[in-house]
């Protein structure tokens, strides 16, 4: 028998960035991995770390304005390491305030224009809309993950390339020419509520860089809820020094009839939203909050 | 650099007042016309049996705009408490306070605590003159608990009064954006509070130290007297539960001697800036709760030691756990700010029993039934703590997206529920049932002692059937669910005559 497999995941500022259920992600990736038998380390870097340990995958999760401009900061020190890691194929999930603070350039609700490490091809304004885009997203994930998952195979037509998720942010991000949105909206608002375009997806070896990069606004949390997307990451950690990406499916009856509901009732309340036009949403729904109806 | 605004002398003026001698605000014929209107709104409410109460409040605003501050200037004191956990319970032991001292105080339920719904709860206790019903000759007392975000819609109308806030956690990004921002809010809303109000706020909660530090209101303080006993209090124990919490002035995380609940605890800004002072007012927790099977049908009772530093007393409610003992300093702390000594306020208090959903006893089938309010990562992983002291046979969470519950659920999963489920019966609830049941089972994976049966019964009636249904006469069942599941299994409870009826 081979030796076994192993993945090492760092899980940047965890001090910081812990909001939205991060836990979870990290968890899915660890549960979804060591029931293939794959080894999982995980390697909390908390702020203030000098040197960024040797990673297959690594994960930045969300948080508020003041945490963002810490990281900020810490990743103009740490930004040129997690990029040498990527160019050496690691992968690199960025999840809301941490999809922002990897892009080329952030300015935050405030004004300030902080230091990015243009790990992602984006630029997110956050003083540009004052309204917060909140809300429950379905959206349909660029095929190109999966084909590239599956060894240019072609996407296997059992992957469900439907996401759910929830976003909060208050930034608008634009995404590079040329750059490929994660997914493409059904419902929700997305990047910036104008183009339908969620995230940013790059593949390996895009932009001279070896490693798989998402970035996403989606948590809720993202991971668990959409576990093709979870394997997508564990197989490109393992692609990562030429280790086999196989994955063998597991039991996810139970994760998929979730997911499905989800979709399920996240269309039909949009179904029942659309019975009226949207002046008389004007009038209705401050009244039914009125009376609380 | 912020210096902290020192506590007030002990013998501080308390901050009732007596009738003002200033009219009240006039308003002619409006001013009995829209109490008219609004108590004619909220009979043909009541009458739909629709229990919203944002209507009748608002009908009134619309027939003279003044009814807040006119109704509000002849109350004989107030008292608002505001903050993320331990509203309803905190309000409801202020109120208890009052009540033995100045007959029964105005006050709004849990449901009602945007404006409107307030304005509503004083237009009910009002005649149809347009003037508040006295008590015994004299004008009445008001404890109102007030939506994190209302506070800035009530306070510059309210008169003299004193501000208690509870505590200030992550909670509902999708409805209350960052926390951050509510202290933001919060610190714009303070200085439009009427002269000679006061801020009674918990000093081991950073956020509130640093909205005090900033505010130029006299302060007076709870907190608990040092680290917590009977769990892990160390500087590294909140885990992912915990928000991280900057400094104001330098954008510096916090450093800790000690945590209680979540970021509460002895912090410090590594600059400087801030540090946690010595609170007014402390509490010690001497007994979490006596053990629920030693008195079979009496609800457990805590042991309180609290302190002003003069006084010291020794409070007994039926409020098990730590955050409930930050509630019954807040109270006893909102009291003394009102003039009444820790003694009379503990003795009021004795025995008091948790306002309805929250840690509420009751009877189904022979079982024992304890509702708990679940609304946010960390009430999730204080119900966790709650495990030892009531021992429960079966457990079912109740999990609802509705509006009021937070449509999104992502906090489920950053709260340690391993203890609350380990070894247990568990049956799941609510609309998102499906993700807690996916929670609990990427969890099973890596945990030593997984839960003894995981189902799922879609309904909240269908869950609440499974539970009895699992469980034996005798048996305890612990409830956790979110603000509308837990309306929804009382509501349940209540038709079968297990639960009595919500106050008002």
């Amino acid at each position: 028998m081979a030796t076994p497999r192993r993945i090492r995941i760092v899980h940047l500022f965890p001090d910081l960035l812990r909001f939205y259920g991060d836990g979870g992600n990290v968890g899915t990736l660890t549960r979804r991995a060591t029931a293939r038998s794959i080894e999982v380390e995980v390697l909390p870097v908390p702020v203030g770390t000098e040197r960024l340990p040797a990673a297959d995958l690594i994960f930045v999760g969300g948080g508020q304005d003041r945490e963002q401009v810490t990281v900020a900061h810490e990743l103009e020190r740490l930004g040129p390491q997690v990029r040498d890691q990527v160019a050496d194929g690691a992968a690199l999930l960025g999840v809301c305030g941490g999809y922002q603070n990897l892009g080329i350039s952030y300015r935050t609700s405030l004004g300030a224009e902080l230091p990015c490490p243009g790990l992602l091809p984006v630029t997110t304004d956050g003083s540009a809309g004052s309204r917060r885009l909140v809300g429950s997203v379905l959206a349909e994930v660029d095929a190109a993950l999966f084909r590239d998952a599956a060894g240019d195979a072609g996407p296997s037509p059992a992957i469900d390339r439907s996401v759910i998720g929830f976003e909060n942010h208050a930034g608008r991000t634009e995404l590079e020419p040329g750059a490929r949105p994660f997914a493409r909206i059904e419902i929700g608002h997305g990047n910036n509520d104008r183009d339908g375009g969620e995230g940013v997806l790059l593949l390996p070896g895009e932009g001279g860089l070896r490693g798989l990069r998402i970035g996403t606004y989606l948590h809720g949390p993202l991971l668990p809820r959409n576990p093709p997307i979870a394997d997508a990451l564990i197989a490109a950690a393992l692609a990562r020094g030429g280790r086999s990406p196989e994955l063998a499916p597991l039991d996810d009856d139970l994760d998929r009839a979730a997911h499905d509901a989800a979709c399920a009732r996240l269309r039909a309340s949009v179904r029942a939203d659309d019975r009226w036009p949207g002046w008389a949403h004007r009038v209705v729904d401050p009244v039914r909050s009125l009376i609380g109806y | 650099m912020a210096t902290p605004s020192a506590p007030p002398p002990k013998d501080a003026t308390p901050a009732t007042r007596p009738r003002r001698t200033d009219a009240p605000p006039r308003g002619g014929i409006r001013q009995p016309a829209a109490v008219a209107a609004a108590r004619i709104t909220s009979g043909l409410t009541r009458l739909a049996r629709h229990r919203g109460t944002a209507l009748p409040g608002f009908v009134a605003e619309r027939v003279w705009p003044a009814t807040f501050a006119s109704l509000a200037s002849q109350l004989r004191s107030s008292a608002l408490v505001v903050g993320t956990n331990g509203k309803t319970t905190t309000a409801d032991l202020i109120a208890a306070i009052l009540r033995g001292a100045h007959g029964r105080p105005i006050a709004n339920r849990s449901g009602s605590n945007m404006r409107q719904g307030i304005v509503t709860t004083l237009v009910r206790a009002s005649d149809l003159r347009g003037r508040l019903r006295l008590a015994g000759g004299e004008a009445r007392d008001a404890v109102f608990e007030v939506d994190e975000l209302a506070l800035e819609q009530i306070l510059p109308e309210l008169g003299r009064t004193v501000i208690v806030a509870t505590n200030l956690f992550r909670d509902q990004l999708d409805r209350y954006g960052e926390a951050d921002s509510i202290v933001d809010r919060w610190a714009a809303a303070l200085p439009t509070a009427a002269d000679g109000s006061l801020l009674v706020y918990c000093a081991d909660d950073p956020r509130l130290a640093m909205l005090a530090a900033e505010s130029t209101l006299p302060t007076l303080t709870f907190g608990l007297a040092g680290p917590p006993s009977g769990r892990d209090s160390g500087p590294e124990s909140a885990g992912m539960a915990a928000d991280p919490v900057a400094c104001r002035v330098c954008g510096r995380q916090l450093e800790y001697e000690w945590r209680s609940v979540g970021h509460l605890g002895a912090f410090a800004c590594p600059e400087g800036h801030i540090r946690r002072l010595a609170p007014d007012v402390t509490v010690e927790v001497l007994t979490p709760a006596t053990r629920a099977d030693e008195p079979s049908a009496t609800i457990p009772r805590a042991s309180l030691r609290i302190s002003d530093g003069v006084e010291t007393v020794i409070a007994r409610p039926s409020l098990p756990g730590l955050t409930n003992a930050y509630n019954v300093a807040a109270a006893l702390t909102a009291a003394r700010a009102l003039g009444h000594d820790l003694a009379s306020s503990a003795a009021a208090i004795d025995g008091s029993v948790a306002p309805f959903g929250r840690f509420e006893w009751m009877e189904i089938e022979g079982r024992r039934l304890i509702l708990v309010l679940v609304k946010n990562t960390i009430s999730l992983a204080e119900t966790s703590h709650l495990i030892p002291l009531v021992q429960p046979d079966l457990v079912l969470l109740a999990l609802n997206d509705a509006p009021a519950d937070g449509r999104d659920v992502s906090w489920i999963w950053d709260a340690p529920i391993v203890e609350l489920v380990a070894g247990r019966t568990v049956v799941l609830c609510g609309s998102r049932a499906d993700d807690l049941q996916l929670r609990l089972k990427y969890d099973a994976a890596v945990v030593a002692r997984p839960p003894r049966s995981v189902e799922a019964a879609g309904s909240l009636a269908a869950g609440l059937d499974r539970a009895v249904a699992g469980t034996r006469p005798g048996q305890t069942i612990l409830a956790g669910a979110t603000y509308t599941a837990m309306m929804g299994l009382r509501t349940i409870a209540q038709r079968r005559g297990v639960a009595p009826p919500p106050p008002h």
